[in-house]
């Protein structure tokens, strides 16, 4: 009981984390058809400015959590406006590229500034301490982590049904030119992509953070590599569909480790991908994928 | 000095729309040949011609969602190098060829979205309503996704969301493709109400004898040049009109 209580709650933590990260590339990639691989290196930036503010004797960690948050923001508003502005017109293999090259510069900076081993960044372990629930013994650092996934992913859905920007944000998935011709700036509904993107990468980034204990160059493009195959599992563009590939992964990858016996661990994630592949070839374009088309053309 | 710009300037006033030496290109093929138009203030402008004539082309030039050269004045002011965002908050407001309803969003978040550019929040919510009243099946199927309507509905819809901005002049791009004679009928009578209001429309469409019967003056396109403009019994009575309509020299 106690093991299985507990595996769930891992499936769960991962999958949430998956789920984040999902959503941010999935929310630009709905709107821009960008594959924003550099969304690894905002979730760095966050983890980055928790070390920094640590550092510099900030003690309150939820001033630290505002602040990795609203770094993490700004880096993303920040990279929409100077590297993907100018190819946001392009077709999409100059998007991935673009994206590709910002992430592998910004991983080097963070070698070159930083340093290229991990440094220690223990301000979030206080999410962490052990919860018992009668016999059952949980962490509550996983409690928090699929909580906070699911409330953000609430206000995301309020956002995008009642807002206008949100339903903008919506419309333009389908047909962005539609939303310019109803008056509202283009830039407007991208940035907001990016800042929700931002956003969620900053969350992710203080889960990661009090998971690991650490920060360095590759912290967040692991995750975001994961997170490519959530969406890609669940239909890339589809919002639903990142969730669900998010939280699907996070389960394959926990039912792996439990049910391969141990001489079989290292090849968790062989078995995870081949059934992913069986996915695929079921649903070649994802479970949940996004309908394509631009109104009825007759 | 001062006499001859103000009868100027009287006289351009009455023009809201007004196209001078207008082409459009797509990457360096040029589709439409330095056209000139206007269209006054409280009247309905039609623009006819066969299929590939140049008429989304030169309608989406308006609005900027195609590079073209030339001037393009609205109220006086010269919009050819604004944002199409901006020229919507100028007063310009399109439903355009095929539709394009939101498929994805509801019935009213479409009329929402329409009237993303006012302020009087309250007033819009009231015009949302009002629609929804005048098209009952709208009101029916107000929070299904806009996908699910019928080619006519949507049609109505398209206009309706174009309308809930306000605009000064509403663009028409072929608002009868598609549709069974009755809705046709039904849509031609929304504009011709909308006309009879005072709203100042440019109607691009195939159906001529129902777009002469509304418009005040035509214009028809053919291979990116105006062949033939003038008033409805004017262009009725070129007997060529069926020839340029279909694409034949005559
Ligand atoms: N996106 C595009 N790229 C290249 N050429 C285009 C594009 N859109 C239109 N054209 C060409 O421009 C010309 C004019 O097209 P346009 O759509 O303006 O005609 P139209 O009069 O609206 O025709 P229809 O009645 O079929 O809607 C056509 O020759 C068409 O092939
Ligand atoms: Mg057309």
């Amino acid at each position: 009981m106690d093991y299985i209580v507990q595996q769930t709650l891992n499936a769960l933590s991962f999958g949430a984390e998956y789920a984040l990260i999902a959503l941010g590339l999935a929310i630009v990639f709905s709107i821009m058809n960008l594959v924003n691989f550099a969304h690894g290196e905002v979730i760095a930036i966050g983890g980055y400015t928790m070390m920094v503010m640590a550092t510099l004797a900030f003690k309150n960690p939820i001033i630290i959590i505002l602040g990795a948050v609203l770094a993490a923001i700004i880096m993303a508003l920040f990279l929409e406006r100077i590297a993907f502005r100018p190819v946001r017109y392009a077709d999409a293999t100059t998007g991935l590229l673009t994206a590709f090259g910002v992430s592998l510069i910004l991983q080097n900076l963070f070698l070159l500034l930083v340093s290229p081993r991990p440094i220690a960044v223990t301000s979030m372990y206080f999410l962490d301490w052990p919860i018992r629930l009668g016999p059952i013994q949980i962490s509550s650092l996983q409690i928090f982590e699929t909580l906070a996934t699911l409330i953000a992913i609430l206000l995301l859905v309020l956002f995008l049904k009642k807002s206008l920007l949100g339903i903008a944000m919506r419309a333009a998935s389908l047909d962005f030119e539609m939303v310019r011709l109803m008056g509202i700036r283009a830039n407007r509904v991208i940035a907001a992509a990016f800042a929700i993107s931002g956003l969620l990468a900053g969350i992710a980034a203080i889960f990661i953070i009090a998971r690991r204990g650490a920060v360095d160059p590759t912290l967040g493009f692991n995750p975001v590599l994961k997170a490519f195959v959530a969406c890609v599992v669940g239909g890339f563009g589809s919002l639903p569909g990142a969730v669900l590939g998010g939280f699907l992964l996070g389960a394959l990858e926990v039912g792996m480790l439990v049910l391969l016996p141990q001489s079989y661990g290292g090849m968790k994630d062989a078995f995870v991908f081949a059934i992913i592949a069986i996915i695929l070839v079921w649903r070649p374009e994802g479970i949940l994928s996004p309908p394509k088309e631009k109104g009825d053309k007759i | 000095m001062t006499v001859v710009p103000l009868v100027l300037l009287s006289l351009q006033k009455t023009n809201m729309l007004e196209v001078k030496n207008l082409s459009v290109f797509y990457g360096r093929i040029k589709v439409v040949h330095s056209i000139d138009f206007s269209v006054k203030k409280g009247s309905c402008v039609a623009l006819l011609g066969p299929n590939g004539a140049g008429k989304t082309s030169t309608i989406s030039s308006i609005l900027g969602t195609v590079s073209s050269s030339g001037s393009i004045r609205f109220l006086d002011k010269d919009i050819s190098k604004m944002h199409t965002e901006e020229r919507v908050k100028l007063g310009i407001s399109i439903a355009p060829e095929g539709r394009r309803v939101f498929s994805n969003l509801s019935v009213f978040e479409n009329l929402f979205i329409g009237s993303a550019i006012r302020e009087d929040r309250k007033a819009a919510d009231e015009e949302i309503n009002a629609w929804l009243k005048t098209f009952p099946i709208l009101d029916e199927r107000r929070d299904q996704a806009a996908g699910t309507l019928s080619g006519g509905e949507q049609q109505m819809l398209t206009i309706a969301r174009a309308l809930m901005s306000r605009p000064k002049i509403l663009l028409l791009d072929e608002p009868s493709l598609g549709l069974a004679p009755r809705i046709t009928r039904q849509v031609f009578e929304l504009i011709q109400d909308l006309k009879a209001q005072g709203m100042t429309i440019l109607l691009v469409e195939q159906n001529a004898t129902e777009a002469l019967k509304l418009a005040d003056f035509s214009f028809i396109l053919n291979s990116g040049n105006v062949i033939a403009s003038g008033s409805s019994e004017e262009i009725l009575n070129k007997g060529d009109l069926m020839s340029s309509l279909t694409g034949v020299e005559a």
